[in-house]
């Protein structure tokens, strides 16, 4: 089993998530070539190695995520959220917690 | 090389077992060699015995990382049946059961093709109207099949789950009765005493480190036993392949690698005598039994990308609800062993033989979880496309163009998710 820290749920088995692909395609605009879909679309890197790829957390907060894993041994080296705005959310949380926390313990 | 037969098994019975001879050489690899096959797995095994039995190809060396026949075609689950639907498909795999059924004879090694029927159990009338539509389409092109009603079907395979709880009903089946099993290290062995009769070098423990190539051509590949130069080269690495298409500065593929699962139980006495699938909902199982009595099942891949030769441990819970949903008593079997392969996934589900961009470069790859039922054809026709530098008509969109012509082969209708073709 592997064990993916969930942003928003912590260390939760990896039944409770489902692969979604690599994160590393990026799709082009919506005018853009052809040719630049068909990479986008067909094409992969395919790594041996450390690689970034979406997981859904959808038997628990069912948020995307982004994890950093190693596709040899299955070690993760990091999660974040999926959407960089989530991701800034629970960052400035992060913050004003420290913030009151700095005022009530001065 | 001695030829087996009836007399052969008797007389070294007499002798003690004193008569029988290598299986085939361990030659040390030339320098130079006019095919290069990269993977003594059943597809590179196969493309060798062709091109030498075929096409006259006989300066060719088949290399091996490891041992011969020991990644995919060592786990496998060993079924094979030509029940495909879209245009190419149907024609290849057909080509390759015609070959399975007289593989025995050609290769002069018992591979113990045992046609036992393969039955695809559906659980509606709508999954009993979309097999009669591929058994149909599968009758176009000279395949065949029959549609089995639940009396048929109980009388048949008496041991199905056929209650009124069963988690999933049965209503009949799909069965391709010239579809079976085979034992697939005597495939590979007998591809390559064949191959080997016909002067081929097949060189285990040899591993690609490094490929010398121009702007257009394969030079050389570089080994862990040395440099070898070669005239055309055929890429046979079902499972690696993106790494060596790296290694060849080749750039991306539309390949992904994921592990497939199976499992074999202890041995039972003869309890079933078909290859009985189903798939319905989140479901998706396979089993037959071994003749030495394992009931060998799988299911699906295990969702995520990965190039370990494990599997996980959701699966093994999926696989065996599946096993006991539908055959309830293997409930208190125990699993022997189980394992895992690396499998090229491809975007649309379907294998590649073609050409590639360098000029002298073959590959063979994308078999997704079916490969091994299309070793003989696959062997058969990348040895044509190597021999003469064009693709038969029927591997014709089996190249890596057809993304971009529109013509994907995706005979599950899953689109381009690589992980949806298990």
């Amino acid at each position: 089993m592997i064990r993916i820290p969930c942003p928003f749920c912590g260390v939760r088995d990896h039944s409770e998530f489902v692969y979604g692909s690599d994160a590393s395609v990026e799709y082009p605009a919506l005018d853009a070539p052809a040719e630049a879909w068909l990479e986008a679309v067909f094409q992969r890197e395919n790594i041996d190695g450390v690689q970034f790829e979406t997981w859904q957390h959808l038997h628990g907060c069912r948020m995307w995520i982004v994890v950093e894993r190693d596709t040899t041994t299955h070690e993760i080296h990091s999660v974040r959220p999926a959407h960089r705005g989530v991701e800034q959310a629970l960052e400035d949380e992060e913050k004003v917690r420290e913030l009151s926390r700095q005022r009530d313990d001065p | 090389m001695s030829r087996y037969s009836a007399w052969s098994v008797f007389w070294n019975g007499l002798i003690g077992q004193k008569g029988w001879d290598r299986v085939w050489r361990d030659p040390e690899p030339k320098t130079d060699y006019d095919v290069v096959i990269v993977g003594a797995g059943l597809h590179g095994l196969a493309t060798a015995y062709y091109l030498a039995k075929n096409h006259g190809v006989n300066n060719v060396a088949v290399l091996e990382k490891g041992w011969l026949g020991s990644g995919n075609a060592g786990r496998n689950t060993t079924i094979i049946r030509s029940n495909y639907m879209m245009p190419g498909n149907r024609q290849f795999y057909e080509h390759s059961l015609k070959l399975w059924e007289n593989l025995s004879h050609e290769l002069n090694f018992n591979v113990m093709f045992s046609q036992r029927a393969h039955i695809s159990l559906f659980h509606s009338p709508s999954a009993r109207d979309a097999a009669a539509r591929r058994y149909n389409t599968m009758r176009l092109t000279g395949s065949d099949g029959e549609l089995w009603d639940l009396d048929t079907l109980k009388r048949n395979v008496p041991h199905l789950n056929y209650g009124p709880d069963a988690r999933f009903p049965i209503f009949g089946a799909a069965v391709q009765p010239r579809a079976g099993t085979a034992r697939h290290d005597a495939v590979a062995w007998g591809y390559a005493r064949g191959a080997d009769q016909y002067g081929v070098d097949i060189i285990q423990n040899c591993e690609v480190t490094g490929v010398e190539r121009s702007r257009s051509q394969l030079t050389g590949l570089q080994t862990s036993r040395g440099l070898i130069r070669c005239k055309k080269v055929g890429f046979a690495v079902a499972g690696n392949t993106s790494r060596l298409w790296r290694m060849a500065e080749l750039g991306r593929l539309p390949i992904e690698s994921h592990k497939l699962q199976a499992f074999i139980s202890e041995p039972l006495k003869p309890l079933l005598d078909q290859v009985v699938v189903f798939g319905v909902g989140g479901a998706h199982f396979y089993i037959s039994q071994s003749d030495k009595g394992g009931m060998i099942f799988g299911g699906d891949i295990d969702w995520y990308k990965s190039y370990a030769q494990r599997g996980n441990l959701p699966i093994v819970q999926d696989v065996a609800e599946c096993a006991t949903s539908i055959l309830p008593c293997l409930g208190r079997v125990r699993l022997l062993r189980h394992w895992a392969g690396v499998t090229d996934m491809s975007m649309d589900g379907s294998a590649f033989i073609c050409k590639t961009p360098l000029d002298n470069l073959f590959l063979n790859a994308g078999w997704n979880y079916g490969g091994f039922k299309a070793s003989p054809a696959s062997g058969w026709f990348f040895a044509d496309l190597i021999a003469n530098d064009r693709p038969d008509p029927v591997i014709v969109n089996y190249d890596l163009q057809r993304f971009a012509r529109g013509c994907n082969i995706d005979e599950r209708g899953a689109g381009p998710d690589p992980k949806l073709h298990g």
